[in-house]
């Protein structure tokens, strides 16, 4: 009886003890359900292996000028100045967080915030580190603040930069590529600019050149535009970071029956950006294709006409992926021409309203993408002596696909505009507008875009 | 007596006309007009600008060659034009050369069009927006006239157009013009002429003047 009852107390005492010992080291529930891993108590660190280190981990970055490299300009003062402190207890990973700060038994070796200017917080477990790892582990949590905020939290790209910096004979180059190879190009675009990453249109002024061929061009009984070349530039002078307002010119030549090459319409534009927030642009365009009157024949034909466009348009950025709605309105106009024995015919064009949607995506260097649109003109007449000819209202459905391909600063194109239905029998010629819709059944084209 | 008829014949003079003007028939007189639209069409003239070059000197009509012509502003006169007590309305043409009169004659001929037209008209297109239902032109076979034998003189063919007058401009308010149909070689004046060029003449009423004496 003694003796059961002797085992029994052991057993019980055993179990009372293992179950003490895992409470222990359990979660301390506190208050609301906290787990207690903030409960650390620490100490301000001045001397020993740990302060040390600091002074190791400084002499390493600034033999490798990390101030030189994009995303670490700071990282020299965040190592020297965070204060530094050791917490009197040991802590197991239990914040997501703690991923690559802790040790395989997963006790933390330190903690930071990962916003500028936070003290480091290191673990009992981190004094027995060797000097080395010290070095390595000052650099990783500096890292947390320095990086831009878009990835200091990532810790593959902490972890990668922070290899880099650490290890053998490593070389400001050797961090350099690993920055540029690790941290998203928006992210260095965003810092480079100041700017939050931006559609192609207004991020950067460009200069390019557009060669369109226009299909189905109707020789028997229009005035035939069988291609067209144009040289734009595009400049944002003005305005601020998220408000770009910038003006364009655009220089252009035809070439129709006989391959005699004429000069064309000229373009001047201009554009501002009046919202970029949450990926949404909205931006504010017009444009005035002027013609040139540099050939009697230009201008003595259906297209010697000026035409002012204003428009709207919004675009929702994601991240591979973009959609665009562009609303915009052209005024009415009118050209002359004379034929026969002094005839003048009158080439009427009516307020045209069109509507476009575009939508892309981006895969490695491509860009793919389309657009649908849609134009509402009042009319198109022509009258001239007994003649006369009155369209009425009528609408033209276009659209087309639109391939890029992309090697930063250059962009190439290829666009196209296929005429998908209309009413009135009425073509891209109704519309008048050669550096706009363009004329005939459509066009295919091939812009290439230098940025800068 | 006699005293009683000078009286009377001044009473009569006094008072007004001695004729009755207001029963006259109204007068007439002749006017020509050059054509403005003249353009030659053939399956092997493609763009619209082609057959229409300022002021030909001559047009070649053939069996695949023919002309579009219209006057263009008749409407200005479409109410003046006297078509009473056989007053015609003609349209006429200058042969190049009046020894190929007999054959121009045997083959010309002028028929109405049944569409609107413009100077830019091919043989498949009657403007830039529509085509002809047939190529070479929509015609009314069935109004189709010749040279008028006693009119046409030398290398001068007369085209009596006067039906066609009363039928379409006087009586619908359309003026579709005509073409000129050839079914072998003819060579004709073009618009540079400035006497022989095609144009079309017709008699117009003479506007009524009232005058009263006190």
């Amino acid at each position: 009886m003694r003796t059961l009852s002797s085992k029994l107390f052991l057993s019980l005492t055993a179990l009372f003890l293992v179950l003490h010992s895992l409470q222990i080291n359990a979660a301390t529930i506190v208050g609301n359900g906290d787990d207690g891993s903030d409960l650390e108590g620490s100490v301000p660190v001045t001397n020993g292996p740990i302060y040390e280190a600091r002074a190791k981990a400084l002499s390493l970055l600034q033999r490798l000028n990390v101030v030189g490299i994009p995303t670490l300009g700071t990282l020299i003062p965040e190592v020297a100045h965070s204060g530094l402190y050791l917490a009197k207890k040991d802590v197991n990973s239990a914040l997501a967080a703690d991923h690559g700060h802790s040790d395989l038994r997963g006790q933390v070796f330190a903690r930071t915030f990962a916003r500028p200017h936070a003290s480091t917080r290191f673990f009992p477990v981190a004094e027995k580190l060797d000097e080395a790892q010290l070095v390595a582990l000052h650099i990783h949590e500096g890292l947390h603040r320095a990086l831009p905020a878009d990835v200091n939290e990532d810790e593959s790209i902490v972890a990668a930069i922070a290899l880099a910096i650490t290890a053998p004979e490593a070389t400001y180059d050797q961090v350099l590529k690993t920055v540029q190879t690790v941290i998203p190009k928006k992210v260095l675009r965003k810092l480079e600019t100041g700017r939050d990453e931006d559609s192609e249109e207004w991020r950067y002024s460009n200069v390019g050149t557009t060669f369109r061929q226009f299909f189905n061009t109707s020789n028997a009984a229009t005035f035939p535009i069988y291609r067209m070349q144009t040289v734009h530039s595009h400049i944002y002078p003005f305005g601020g970071i998220k408000t770009p307002v910038g003006f364009g010119i655009e220089f252009s030549a035809i070439q129709g029956e006989g391959n005699v090459i004429r000069s064309g319409p000229l373009g001047l534009s201009a554009r501002m950006r009046i919202l970029n927030k949450k990926g949404f642009e909205i931006g504010l365009l017009g444009n005035a294709s002027l013609n040139t009157l540099s050939n009697e024949e230009l201008k003595n034909s259906p297209y010697g006409r000026d035409v002012f466009t204003l428009g709207l348009s919004t675009r929702k950025n994601f991240d591979r992926f973009f959609v665009e709605n562009v609303i915009s309105v052209s005024a009415p106009g009118e050209s002359r021409r004379t034929l026969g024995e002094g005839i003048e015919y009158k080439y009427s064009y009516g307020a045209i309203a069109d509507v476009k949607i575009r939508a892309g995506t981006r895969l490695g260097l491509f860009d793919f993408g389309g657009y649908l649109q849609m134009h509402l003109a009042d009319y198109h007449r022509l009258e001239g002596g007994a003649f006369s000819f009155d369209s009425g209202r009528y609408q033209i459905f276009s659209g087309g696909p639109e391939v890029g391909f992309r090697l930063e600063p250059v962009t190439l194109t290829l666009n196209s505009r296929f005429l998908i239905s209309s009413t009135k029998d009425a073509n891209l010629d109704f519309l008048g507008n050669l550096m706009g819709a363009g004329v005939s059944q459509g066009s295919v084209g091939l812009t290439a875009t230098v940025a800068f | 007596m006699r005293y009683v008829f000078l009286c009377g014949v001044l009473f009569l003079v006094g008072c007004g006309p001695l004729t009755d003007t207001a029963h006259e028939e109204p007068k007439s007189y002749t006017e020509e007009y050059s054509l403005e639209a003249v353009k030659l069409i053939s399956p092997s003239i493609s763009r619209g600008e082609e057959g229409a070059p300022n002021s030909p000197t001559s047009y070649e009509l053939g069996s695949e060659r023919r002309l579009l012509m219209r006057y263009e502003k008749l409407r200005d006169h479409v109410d003046k034009i006297d078509v009473r007590d056989k007053k015609v309305v003609v349209l006429e043409v200058t042969l190049v050369d009046p020894a190929t009169r007999n054959i121009a004659i045997a083959s010309l001929r002028l028929c109405p069009l049944l569409k609107n037209w413009m100077m830019l008209a091919t043989w498949k297109n009657a403007h830039p927006y529509e085509t002809w239902s047939t190529p070479g032109a929509d015609y009314d076979e069935s109004e189709c006239v010749r040279a008028d034998l006693v009119r046409s003189t030398g290398a001068k063919l007369q085209f009596d157009i006067t039906r066609w007058f009363v039928n379409y401009p006087k009586g619908r308010s359309t003026n579709y013009g005509f073409t000129l149909i050839a079914s072998g070689p003819v060579r004709l004046v073009g618009t540079k002429s400035g006497s022989n060029s095609p144009r079309m003449q017709f008699d117009k009423l003479l506007e009524k003047k009232y005058y009263y004496s006190r």
